[in-house]
């Protein structure tokens, strides 16, 4: 069940759309902050350690790539693997699948599938970004928050070790990319119409992006916001992520007549 | 003759205003932080980096640092802003206007920041520009001082 789901991920054009456009939105990024230092004609000393010109920490002037993707993350992934699901309860195709393995089995292998998927379509283009700036910072040693080093436990491990730290960043966000994808799909099994489905996830997400504890915390390494917003960030997204799902279990699991 | 030195007298006034009011222009002054209009200085979410109201920066020397200090921060005590210079070009939009400093980052209520700038940034008139660093949609209000040059 599960590979057959993976199978129908990694086979669809729009899984390759999404990450093709992610990855393009991530490289815009690193061309902004090339432009920024490079073109501008920096001295050496101004120039950015690799992590810092990364994607994640957000240092392109005016946020235009974290805005295009980030802030409307649950959109794409819902594109991507979370409302499959819709189409499949319109054509009856989910009785069809739980008739013949077991609805544990088919919503064990869906949330599975729509961790994985979330997971790589972000992470991928998350390491060519940071690749990218691997390759073009190399001389970099600007490192944008080192004025404020002893302010946090988590600054203080980041500017000490700024690429360790970039790459538990690319984990945690793609983590993150991963659950948005789960909750889409929970929500997608709640109420399977497109319409209401696409307005309810931004919705949550946007609560998520805009509240004190918000999600962009959790995915942006070197800033001011530490262990004590991080966390709570983080555990109260996962915490409705997982309620959605348990919602959804309770609704297609336990409840649902065939 | 009386007239002659009345006049030199009020040449010599005026020259020596014009004179110290150069030296302050480049002196380490605290210029409040105010938009291009002259309104508080609001940090945005969109594209547009607020500007600042321009300011000529009379240096040749790039190690003639810009300075910031914000005092207060809507986003928040301790709370970081990153600040930047841009000047105008002509035919360019505002929102793309070239940098001439690298970033700052500056803490809200934890005093002056120095910064260096860039080559482009000698004999032109700058505009100080800031946006939050974080990637949320915040938007607040900052308090502050500026100087585009600092040295004597």
């Amino acid at each position: 069940m599960l590979k057959k789901e993976l199978h129908m991920v990694f086979h669809s054009w729009k899984f390759y759309f999404i990450l093709g456009l992610f990855i393009l939105f991530v490289m815009y990024d690193m061309y902004l902050c090339y432009g920024l230092t490079f073109l501008a004609g920096a001295p050496d000393k101004s120039i950015w350690i690799p992590a810092a010109a990364s994607y994640l920490s957000g240092n392109s002037h005016g946020h235009v790539p974290q805005m295009l993707l980030e802030w409307i993350l649950p959109l794409y992934l819902l594109v991507v693997y979370g409302d499959s699901f819709i189409r499949e309860h319109k054509y009856h195709y989910t009785q069809i699948l739980i008739t013949r393995t077991g609805r544990k089995e088919v919503y064990k292998a869906k949330f599975i599938t729509a961790f994985i998927s979330g997971f790589l379509v972000f992470m991928i283009p998350l390491i060519l970004n940071y690749i990218a700036a691997l390759i073009l910072f190399r001389d970099g040693v600007n490192s944008p928050m080192a004025d404020f080093m002893n302010d946090g436990p988590i600054l203080h491990f980041s500017i000490l070790y700024p690429n360790i730290t970039y790459m538990i960043y690319i984990v945690v966000a793609s983590i993150v990319a991963g659950l948005c994808c789960m909750y889409g799909l929970a929500v997608s099994m709640l109420i399977p119409n497109v319409k209401y489905v696409y307005c309810i996830v931004y919705v949550i997400w946007y609560i998520f992006l805009s509240c004190k504890y918000s999600i962009m915390f959790v995915t942006q390494p070197f800033i001011e916001y530490d262990w004590d917003y991080v966390i709570p960030g983080f555990l109260l997204f996962a915490g409705v992520t997982a309620f959605l799902m348990l919602l959804a279990y309770i609704k297609k699991v336990k409840m649902d007549e065939i | 003759m009386k007239r002659r030195k009345r006049v030199f007298t009020a040449f010599a006034l005026l020259s020596c205003i014009g004179m110290s009011a150069l030296s302050i222009l480049a002196s380490d002054d605290n210029i409040p932080i105010k938009d291009i209009n002259g309104y508080e200085f609001n940090i945005k979410t969109q594209k547009q980096n607020t500007h600042s109201q321009p300011r000529l920066r009379q240096t040749t020397h790039t190690n003639n640092p810009w300075k910031v200090n914000v005092q207060k921060s809507g986003e928040g005590k301790g709370t970081v802003t990153n600040f930047w210079l841009e000047t105008k070009k002509a035919g360019v939009p505002e929102s793309e206007w070239p940098n001439v400093s690298p970033t700052r980052a500056a803490k809200a209520g934890n005093g002056s920041y120095y910064t260096d700038a860039y080559s482009s940034a000698n004999n032109v008139t700058v505009y100080l520009t800031g946006e939050n660093n974080n990637k949320n949609n915040a938007v607040y209000i900052v308090e502050g001082y500026w100087d585009e040059e600092t040295w004597k």
